[in-house]
């Protein structure tokens, strides 16, 4: 599963590329300009209750970024559909939302309808800033339905048996081995079955053919992500839900695995071998995403979010699609809740929450799930397990993205979830105060030689990990919680299944 | 007169400051305030719900060896930073100040351009220029003879922290060529014609004339220029982020990632971070008053100096 940080700066950074293009929000109903829709959007009349005045309902999503495809398309539909609807579509990049939006919510001067990032949905809730979408969304009871388990969760968007946001995406998504086609086939390689034994000779091969003009590897400064991935592909069971390294079969942190262990002395093989591109230790993500397109790099690992950058702002750049190298044989487990969360204001009037919630219901049809497949792409998988398996198998979106979701619906699994267990784990989540370093800072200690004992540092990082979920539980037990450390042991996880609703029985 | 008469009197004088004031209450004032005040709360930031703590912010900030990790840097920044850069702007306006180089605009306009420059985009451009892929800074010193193999600059723990402030000295030594400027201007014409005339040579004139008039606006341009190597946050931030593996984090840096964007994608703690924030405006207080103390103490001594001659 990708970790939501790292998300959040990859969908980030295409918000920064498109700022450092001149273009850093886009605006009104079309966003980048009126373009030949791509998708005969079959839009429902729904029973909700429109207004027949003229209206503007206004949007705050994230962006630009792949969501931008869909968003353009569908108001584009809705208007032409509602005449005297007028959709103010707004996007900023995620972290800037995350800044701007509970500023607007407290002020009161936001959009109706917003994307809620990186501040926890219940907090909000709390405040009265959202309204219980079971009153907006027609037909609630009945549309929500179609969510498949795993997707609307208590502690998560539910709360006191009401719903405050919808996700037309799940977190069913991984990083990737991204390869630079030309150079892998002059060396004649092929990366579909790497283990990390042929990666490190591959990316050794890479940069010697490369003789100082690129490198066999590129990575960026820190990359936890990344190596969550790599380790779970390989066996060691650490859940990367938020971020925690848990062993989901004990409850217990296992960042010091022996597995952990030999992944850190792959990654400093790499670099001993000299094929890390270098630099590496500063680059963000954005810049080594630019590296790579521009040639610098055979090969890195990262996620789906990287085509649509590519597609625009490096056209010819040809780019191939892979698994994480490792055993063929690893899962990675990805977390309940699915992606982006729509909410809508509390306090917008009725007319626009009635449009609002009109324009919710479309993204969870079967038609918005595929048109929501396909105009987003590998980087938002839909929920529906029929819109993925029908995009899967058609040609309507390009190689990358069928390569990568083909790869997702491989190898990531939903992973158990404390919340579903026990929805009061949501006071220990807001508790939870994320030990210093994290994950990847350490892997970028160790890389950059400031950490010199590896086992040390993991073993140090599980401890710390274990003490602060242990002061998380404390605390939010004073508050009032019922809640308990075996909330976070699932004996019976098995990491190649879904974790479904009859295993928490 | 009595106290109000004399504000009466001198009505003009504060309805002009008013504006002013009123900025300052609302930019300044009132965001310390609140920082002190957030300070003692348990609060993400974002919600409604924060609990007062009284100093426990604090008493975690003392034992948290990552904030005096980043202090010690932001201190090492100012020690080494702040004289390299008075040093190199002093010697600049000295030659700048010249009235027969005809070319002292052009050059002042030139030192002063990246001081407006945003430094986000400083960062950007000059982490290009430090890379050790194709960078102009390794391609000249291997042109050069100078180094064998590039050097990572930033991605190196061991350079990373004096690479940025070599950024930051550059980018800024212009503010202070300009504060020692406008210091040199005050050095009356007549006390160098005087000085020709009895046959005073160049190091003798600045000796005996510039120093010691420019010596009293050196505690105040020092204290500006200490204060700016402390707000490094856009250049550091953008070129290095801290890293690698927190090598060149300043306190700023600490702060921002504390109370916007934490490790692993925990909730943001904005009462920890405004009191860490506090802690270090404490200690930049008691430097700075430090400061003011030692240069009270010289302007003492050299007025001493002057009865007794």
């Amino acid at each position: 599963m990708v970790e939501r940080r790292q998300l959040m700066k990859g969908i980030g950074g295409l918000g920064l590329g498109a700022f450092l293009a001149g273009c850093g929000v886009s605006t009104g109903e079309n966003g980048g300009g009126p373009k030949a829709p791509t998708f005969d959007f079959d839009l429902p009349d729904t029973g909700a209750k429109l207004p027949t005045a003229q209206t503007t309902v206004r949007w705050l999503n994230g962006g630009p970024g792949p969501k931008t495809y869909f968003f353009n398309e569908f108001n584009a539909a809705y208007q032409k559909k509602h005449p005297n609807i007028k959709v103010q579509y707004d996007e900023l990049p995620n972290n800037k939302i995350a800044e701007t939006l509970p500023i607007q919510l407290r002020n009161g001067d936001v959009a109706d309808a917003f994307l809620v990032i990186d501040v926890p949905i219940s907090e909000l809730v709390a405040a009265g800033r959202l309204a219980a979408l079971d009153d907006v969304i027609p037909n609630f009871a009945e549309w929500k339905k179609s969510f498949p388990f795993g997707t609307l969760v208590s502690g998560v968007q539910v709360f006191d048996g009401k719903t405050y946001a919808i996700t037309p995406s799940s977190d069913r998504r991984s990083t990737l081995l991204l390869y630079n086609s030309d150079y892998l086939t002059k060396a004649g390689l092929d990366p579909s079955g790497f283990t990390w034994e042929t990666f490190r000779a591959a990316a050794k091969k890479l940069t010697e053919q490369g003789k100082g003009e690129y490198f066999g590897l590129i990575l960026p400064q820190v990359f936890m992500g990344v190596v969550f991935d790599l380790a779970q592909l390989s066996g060691v069971r650490i859940a990367d839900v938020r971020g925690d390294g848990i062993d989901w079969r004990t409850g217990e942190f296992n960042y010091h695995h022996e597995g952990m262990v030999a992944l850190m002395e792959l990654l400093l093989a790499i670099k001993a071998d000299g094929s890390l591109f270098p630099g590496w230790a500063s680059l963000k993500d954005e810049q080594a995403r630019a590296r790579m397109a521009q040639g610098g790099a055979g090969m890195i690992l990262s996620g789906p979010w990287n085509f649509p950058v590519w597609k625009e702002q490096n056209p010819g750049f040809k780019y191939g699609v892979a698994r994480l190298p490792g055993p063929a044989t690893g899962y990675i487990p990805y977390a309940v809740g699915g992606s982006n969360q729509f909410a809508v204001y509390a306090n917008a009037s009725a007319d626009r929450k009635a449009i609002a919630g009109d324009q919710f219901y479309y993204l969870g049809t079967d038609s918005g799930q595929r048109a929501w497949n396909r105009l987003t792409g590998a980087a938002d998988p839909a929920w529906s397990p029929q819109a993925m398996k029908d995009i899967i198998g058609s040609s309507v979106i390009d190689e990358p993205n069928r390569a990568a979701l083909k790869i997702f619906d491989q190898t990531v699994r939903l992973a158990p979830s404390p919340l579903v267990r026990n929805p009061a784990n949501e006071k220990v989540e807001l508790a939870f105060v994320a030990p210093k370093p994290n994950l990847g800072q350490v892997v970028q200690g160790i890389l950059t030689g400031q950490l010199t004992d590896v086992r040390k540092a993991l073993k140090d990082l599980s401890d710390k990990s274990e003490k602060a979920l242990n002061d998380a539980i404390a605390k939010a037990k004073s508050q009032g919680a019922n809640v308990s450390r075996d909330d976070w042991k699932f004996g019976n996880w098995d990491p190649s299944k879904d974790y479904t609703e009859a295993d928490y029985k | 007169m009595t106290l109000g008469s004399k504000l009466w009197h001198h009505r003009w004088v504060y309805l002009f400051m008013v504006p002013s004031a009123v900025l300052g209450l609302l930019f300044t004032l009132y965001p310390t305030v609140m920082s002190w005040y957030f300070s003692f709360l348990d609060w993400s930031g974002f919600s409604d719900n924060s609990s007062f703590v009284g100093f426990a912010n604090y008493r975690e900030a003392m034992a948290d060896p990552m904030f005096w990790d980043s202090f010690g840097r932001s201190l090492l920044f100012v020690l080494v930073a702040v004289p390299i850069r008075l040093t190199l702007a002093l010697l600049a306006a000295i030659v700048l100040n010249n009235q027969a180089l005809k070319l002292s605009p052009l050059f002042r306009t030139m030192f002063f351009l990246p001081v407006v420059t945003t430094a986000a985009i400083v960062g950007v451009v000059m982490s290009l220029m430090y890379s050790p892929f194709n960078g102009p800074i390794n391609d000249v010193l291997m042109g050069m003879h100078l180094i064998a193999k590039p050097i990572d600059f930033l991605g190196d723990p061991g350079t990373s922290l004096w690479s940025v402030m070599a950024v930051e000295v550059w980018k800024n030594f212009g503010i202070t060529m300009i504060y020692w400027l406008a210091a040199l201007q005050t050095v009356p014409r007549h006390y160098y014609e005087a000085a020709a005339l009895d046959g005073a040579g160049r190091w003798q004139v600045l000796r005996h004339i510039t120093m010691p008039i420019l010596l009293p606006f050196a505690a105040i341009i020092t204290l500006l220029t200490a204060n700016s190597v402390l707000h490094t946050f856009g250049i550091i931030q953008t070129m290095t982020a801290g890293g690698p593996f927190f090598a060149s984090q300043t306190v700023e840096v600490f702060i921002y990632q504390t109370a916007f964007a934490p490790a692993g994608g925990g909730v943001p703690r904005l009462g920890y971070a405004s009191a860490a924030g506090c802690l270090f405006g404490l200690c930049v207080m008691l430097i700075a008053l430090l400061q003011i103390w030692a240069g009270r103490r010289v302007a003492q001594a050299r007025a001493h100096l002057s009865v007794g001659s």
